[in-house]
């Protein structure tokens, strides 16, 4: 593994250039590069300066409250923060099996979910950079030129994004922030008639899907030049799989492979998460650096996300998206991907697995069931595991004999890759921007290895032009030497 | 002999000796958007959400008695502007959180801002600090919303005779206290089946662990607004003598 | 499980109070003047031995500021805040004390020897700057007073042992009329009431067209006639006279001397309308504040017993029984209202009723009661025995007869004067040496303010009506902080009720502050405004009602005294993003201007913030 761009001896001497804000949803993130005199990269750091007060504000609060409160942490994705801890909760009520239709409820409520943040992810946010190039004109690098460019495409982005919104709002009560998930199961079925609605659309967006996944990998394998090199480095992997290995976002137990693609841990029990990763702190970011305990900080980092996923997993449990897959694995020629761009590619197959998933649900009756809430005897912990749109999501809670929130840890997506998104801005860096004079192109290609991980991160930066930013350029002194503009309207000026 | 009329804005609404001028309206479906009133018990004055104007002068309808010929304004630009800015300094004076309040949909505080129109907080929020009682097995006390309705205080003494609530206080540190040394809810008498804990027309008293059992959409005031439903808020009587 | 350690001293204080509920003010007061705060095993006591909820006798002991369910000072200091103590330098006075003694306001010192705070005026604004210490009034304090006061504090002298001269309090009457001229001795008005009959006092009282002196000015005579006439059930036969000298109006200190100089009249005044209306109890409702008073008007009491003015067949009139309580208040303003007044005199949180009934015929117990000030009430001893003509001869049409006014403020002689209704304002001012006055606040925070175009008018209940404080402001004073004070009072003293006077006060109170703080504008002015039309409309009583007529007749009468606060006439957020960053200054012990945040670009003032 390589650190050297973490640190740079003598930083002090060095110029140095923010990338500010790097937007997230929850809080801020930024990135700056140390330059020295000859332009050349010497070290890279993505700080993500949120403060996660969610667990703290959530000790003293009725246990039933949490998962409502707690899917505020994310506009994207509430509903995994959702689900995770009305999972974790599931324990303390007593009831970590739920009743058949409780169980297919909240899975259809998340494959939902999977739906429309995956769609949202490619087609809003990074297809621009995919269909137009890095460093295309910067006024049309956005949904809107999309749009324009490739009509088909951009209508496709919008209504399977919808699609997955309406599944969440049927299942969940809202589109966003919903309150369908309570500890021990739900509180609404699906009526006979509200499946039938869904049921009417869901062909043509498994066939958009499936389209999608086609142009993911037309991207990918007409470009490998640049899409299996950019940013690329090798870790270990870590999500939950089936029991029977199946890809399964829901429900499943820990696996890890190494960067080879053997495997070090396996059906790990997700209660037991504390003794398989620990955090490491680091003084320059808020967010902390988790790794597994075996293999140490240094060798213990890992990947998460569909790219961990996909690779991770035995099989998918749905016949389109597993012949995806395989045309995935055999593109690997039996050696893991760990291209940052193929999280695009494994992305729209893992979306093409939530839409067939959908289908199978939506024809299940149990989904009109009246049993939706399970109990048994109360306990005092729990632990929740979902894989989220972005990656593995766990959510922990200690409850008192009050029914009192007394502990809360979660550990998101973004955090468990938050070392693989040091190391691509870092590859990134070296490779495109040492040496050459910066430009708003250049940098962005900082952004796209960021996007390739999480959305949120990237989303404000491409919020069609809307985030200004600003990046300085200063010498050793700590002198302005230039200074770039993005305005309101997208545009750049320098000066 | 004649039937006894107030003139409500503009309509003749018939009541018997010793009504209200709430009585008479809740008797007629006419709403006046109220807080601290029920009918099950003896009206307070003090939420003043169901402030009219009577014969020219602003009177609390809960408490005002109705008489003969009295012109009554209720429904009126002035008055909903007066009702609302207490709404907001209702908002503003505890922690009213609806987005993860379990009450958010039954609630009356909410259920009125919707009427009122109320679009935002308006003035700057105290913050107070107010821990939660948790002690007791059955029942949570959030004191974070609590509106000081004496609703609780009222049905706890006249129906359930035991006395469980009161205020100490005074001014802006006016609070709810329950009947313990130690102030814990677990130390009094309460039980779930006391009409107390029926009456919180905010989330301060819940009902432990059922939390958001009933989906946001399908609550009390999700189906029509606190206005149209006048029977409900005259059932609220109907339920007791039964 | 009671605790009988405070069973020890509770007993024979229950026993005193014959373990009456009603009487539950005064078993606090009592109990903590024993044990030195209420101790929650004395909650435990007294709820289980006066069969109440312990959360309606805790309910009831935090209402009153005076009482205190946590431990505090050996010494409890509690400087009297007024805009009238204010400008005779109360704060720089509470700082030097608080300095010397190492303790920080609010909160009790280290060592538990003392705690030192403000309380609203306790009514010695002719004689200011003031404090209570232990409920003892001590007046014209002086920085030397101040540190003689902490040596004895730290000696942990008795009150017994300080110097006498600091509990001195000077009637300072500098002018007198009919009442305070007059040498009334005891009894007689009592005995001239008698032989005119009950029927024929009021109809002298009617003649005299005596109105409450209290400042609502409410026929007298209504009132008792609407009292003795109110129906009561048989078993329930009482009817009650309750003095309201409960004088917690800002500025106002008229009652003190009339109790001090003529309590003889004020106790015939409630016996004369206890035989006009046919009772046989009246009540003293005596502010906390006044508490030195106690012991001369209880020997007062006593000596009257002795005399037959009180007790079985008074005056020797066969069949008319009397006799007066006095209770002590403890800290609420609001309780100056007179159902307000009832209920703690049933031992209650002094909370307004909702009227109608009103007292007349609801009063305290359920009883019809007659509630009259201080000075209405020697008035009516007045006439009962000189007559309703000779009254009404005095002042004018409207208002008959003469008023007390309690002057204080920028004016060589404070102190009080007696007029006949119908002075005009200028004449009081000139009487009492105000050279330069740019104001006068008449009746108190929750009366009117008049500026100097209005000199001209009159007091009386057609033009400037008053329960009789008159506050007067010098060229050189700030009208802003004087209404600013004024807010703040009426933050501290709403009693929570509703809702309107509950918030609005305490947001009333934030805008001023803001203002104060150079981050106000137009805004803010136009928030209180809105504010103070919703109080006068919506607000339960009189204290939510007034609550914002300071700021109101300020702004429409001094408003450069706002403007020159005012950074913007549209809008200017609250957070100081410079002020934010003390704590960072702090801690770094930096304060140059590199450490300061200035947002609109101005100079920053470097250094100690007020």
């Amino acid at each position: 593994m390589s650190f050297e761009l973490e640190t740079a001896a003598a930083a002090s001497t060095l110029r140095r250039v923010a990338i500010d804000p790097v937007s997230r949803v929850e809080g801020h993130g930024k990135v700056t590069l140390l330059l020295d005199e000859n332009d050349e990269v010497l070290q890279v750091r993505l700080h993500i300066v949120e403060f996660r007060g969610f667990e703290k504000f959530i000790q003293g609060r009725p246990y039933w409250e949490v998962p409502v409160m707690v899917q505020r942490l994310c506009g994207i994705c509430p509903v995994s923060h959702h689900l995770a801890a009305s999972k974790a909760l599931d324990w303390v009520v007593g009831a970590p099996r739920l009743t058949p239709s409780a169980e297919k409820l909240r899975r259809l409520m998340h494959y939902g979910q999977m739906l429309q943040s995956h769609a949202l992810h490619f087609f809003h946010l990074s297809s621009p950079d995919l269909l137009f190039g890095f460093e295309s004109e910067v006024g049309k690098r956005n949904i809107v030129g999309v749009a324009a460019a490739y009509p088909e495409v951009a209508k496709q982005g919008v209504l399977l994004r919808k699609f997955g919104q309406e599944v969440i709002r049927l299942t969940a009560g809202k589109r966003i922030h919903g309150t369908g998930a309570i500890p021990g199961g739900v509180n609404r079925a699906l009526s006979r008639q509200e499946r039938d609605s869904l049921l009417a659309d869901i062909d043509q967006i498994i066939t958009w899907s499936r389209e999608a996944v086609h142009m993911a990998r037309e991207l990918h394998t007409t470009n490998p030049e640049l899409y299996d090199e950019f940013g690329t480095f090798r870790s270990n992997i870590l999500s939950i799989v089936g029991a029977d290995g199946a890809l399964d976002f829901y429900e499943g137990k820990l696996r890890a492979r190494d960067a080879d693609g053997k495997i070090i841990v396996d059906a790990f029990d997700v209660q037991n998460y504390r003794e398989l990763i620990q955090e490491e702190v680091k003084p320059w970011s808020y967010m902390k650096f988790p790794f597994l305990t075996a293999l140490g900080p240094e060798a213990g980092w890992y990947k998460v996300g569909p790219l961990a996923r996909v690779q991770n997993c035995d099989f998918i449990p749905s016949p389109l998206a597993e012949a995806g897959r395989r045309e995935f694995v055999d593109y690997g020629k039996g050696r893991l991907i760990h291209a940052p761009l193929a999280y695009h590619w494994a992305r729209m197959i893992e979306m093409l697995h939530a839409a067939e998933t959908i289908r199978t649900l939506l024809q299940d009756d149990d989904l009109s069931g009246s049993d939706l809430v399970a109990s048994g005897p109360h306990q005092r912990a729990g632990v929740g595991v979902i894989e989220a749109p972005r990656g593995t999501l766990i959510h922990h809670y200690h409850v008192d004999d009050d029914d009192l929130v007394t502990m809360c840890n979660l550990i998101v997506s973004t955090t468990h890759n938050n070392q693989p998104m040091n190391e691509a801005v870092r590859r990134v860096a070296k490779r495109y921007l040492s040496g050459r004079k910066l430009t708003e192109g250049l940098l962005n290609h900082v952004e796209v290895a960021i996007r390739a991980f999480d959305p949120c991160l990237s989303c404000a930066t491409h919020a069609l032009g809307k985030m200004p930013l600003v990046l300085t350029l200063l010498d050793a002194a700590g002198n302005e030497v230039s200074r770039l503009t993005r305005s309101g309207d997208g545009d750049y000026s320098e000066g | 002999m004649k039937q006894a009329t107030l003139i409500l804005d503009g309509m003749p609404v018939p009541f018997a000796d010793g009504q209200t001028i709430m009585d008479a309206a809740m008797a007629a479906d006419i709403f006046i958007p109220h807080l601290c009133h029920h009918p099950e018990f003896r009206p307070q004055g003090s939420c003043k959400l169901c402030t009219v104007k009577a014969n020219g002068r602003y009177v609390s309808s809960c408490t005002m008695q109705a008489r003969d010929g009295m012109e009554v304004e209720n429904n009126t630009p002035d008055l909903n502007d007066k009702r609302r800015t207490m709404l907001q300094m209702l908002f503003v004076e505890g922690n009213h959180f609806c987005p993860s309040c379990e009450k958010s949909g039954n609630c009356m505080l909410q259920a009125l801002a919707y009427e009122l129109e109320m679009l935002n907080p308006h003035f700057d929020q105290f913050y107070p600090d107010r821990p939660l009682d948790a002690s007791h097995p059955e029942v949570l006390l959030d004191f974070n919303r609590c509106i000081l309705c004496e609703l609780c205080v009222r049905a706890s003494r006249e129906v359930d005779g035991k006395n469980v609530f009161a205020l100490a206080g005074r001014g802006m540190t006016k609070h709810l206290i329950v009947n313990a040394r130690s102030g814990r809810l677990a130390d009094t008498d309460f039980s779930l089946s006391d009409r107390a804990a029926h009456v919180c027309p905010v989330g301060v008293i819940l009902e432990k662990r059922q939390g958001f059992s009933v989906p946001i959409g399908k609550r009390q005031y999700d189906e029509q607004p606190i206005g149209q439903q006048m029977d409900r808020l005259a059932e609220r009587t109907a339920k007791v003598e039964d | 499980m009671l605790d009988s350690n405070h069973g020890l001293y509770l007993e024979p204080i229950l026993a005193r109070y014959h373990l009456r509920p009603e009487n539950l003010v005064q078993i606090l007061r009592e109990a903590q003047e024993h044990f030195g705060y209420v101790h929650p095993d004395a909650l435990d006591y007294l709820s289980v031995k006066l069969n109440l909820p312990r959360a309606r006798v805790e309910g009831v002991a935090s209402f009153y500021t005076f009482f205190h369910l946590q431990p505090c000072g050996k010494y409890r200091v509690l400087f009297s805040d007024n805009i009238t103590d204010r400008m005779l330098g109360n704060q720089a006075l509470m700082e030097r004390l608080c300095r010397n003694l190492w303790v920080e306001a609010g909160k009790m010192s280290e060592d538990g020897l003392v705690s030192v705070d403000y309380t609203s005026c306790t009514g010695m604004c002719d004689q200011g700057p003031a404090l209570l210490v232990n409920g003892q009034a001590i007046t014209r304090l002086s920085a030397e007073r101040i540190d003689r006061i902490c040596e004895l504090i730290r000696a942990q002298a008795p009150l017994a042992d300080w110097p006498p001269e600091y509990f001195v309090v000077t009637d300072n009457i500098r002018r007198s009329d009919v009442l305070l001229a007059g040498d009334w001795p005891a009894g007689e008005s009592i005995r001239a009431a008698i032989a005119r009959g009950a029927e024929a006092v009021l109809e002298e009282l009617k003649l005299s067209n005596l109105r409450g002196r209290g400042g609502a000015g409410f026929t007298t005579a209504t009132k008792w006639e609407s009292a003795r006439a109110a129906p009561c059930p048989a078993d329930k036969p009482e009817r009650f006279v309750v003095c309201n000298a409960d004088e917690g109006e800002p500025g106002t200190f008229k009652d003190r001397v009339l109790l001090t100089r003529h309590a003889d009249l004020v106790f015939d005044g409630m016996t004369v309308a206890g035989f006009a209306i046919g009772a046989a109890k009246g009540l003293v409702y005596l502010r906390g504040e006044y508490h030195y008073l106690l012991p001369a008007l209880l020997a007062k009491l006593e000596e009257r017993r002795g005399n037959g003015l009180l007790g079985k067949a008074v005056c020797a009139q066969p069949g008319f029984d009397f006799d007066i309580e006095i209770h002590m208040g403890a800290g609420a303003y609001v309780c100056g209202e007179e159902s307000a007044l009832l209920e703690s005199l049933e031992g209650k949180r002094g909370v307004p009723r909702n009227r109608p009934p009103f007292p007349v015929t609801c009063g305290y117990l359920g009883q019809p009661t007659v509630v009259n000030n201080v000075e209405t009430l020697c008035k009516a001893a007045l006439i009962a025995l000189k007559g309703g003509a000779w009254y009404a001869s005095l002042g004018t049409k409207q208002s008959t007869g003469t008023k007390l006014l309690s002057i204080s403020g920028d004016v060589e002689n404070p102190g009080i004067y007696e007029y006949p209704f119908g002075v005009s304002v200028a004449q009081v001012l000139n009487d009492c040496g105000a050279g330069n006055a740019q104001a006068v606040q008449v009746s108190g925070a929750s009366g009117i303010c008049l500026a100097m175009h209005e000199f001209s008018r009159r007091i009386a209940f057609e033009d400037v009506p008053t329960a009789g404080a008159f506050m007067v402001f010098g060229a050189h004073r700030d009208m802003f902080e004087v209404a600013r004070n004024f807010a703040h009072f009426f933050a501290h003293e709403s009693c929570g009720f509703c809702t309107p006077c509950r918030v609005g006060t305490s947001l009333v109170v934030n805008f001023m502050d803001k203002i104060a703080n150079g981050h106000g504008s137009q805004y803010e002015i136009n928030e209180i405004f809105k504010i103070h039309r919703l109080l006068h409309a919506a607000s339960h009583c009189g204290l939510g009602q007034t609550a914002c007529n300071p700021i109101f007749d300020t702004l429409q009468k001094f408003r450069p005294a706002y403007e020159q606060r005012l950074r913007s006439l549209d809008f200017e957020p609250a957070f100081d993003l410079d002020q934010a960053l003390a704590v960072a200054r702090q801690m770094t012990g930096r304060n140059d201007a590199g450490a300061h945040f200035d947002a609109h670009g101005r100079e920053v003032e470097v250094g100690v913030q007020s």
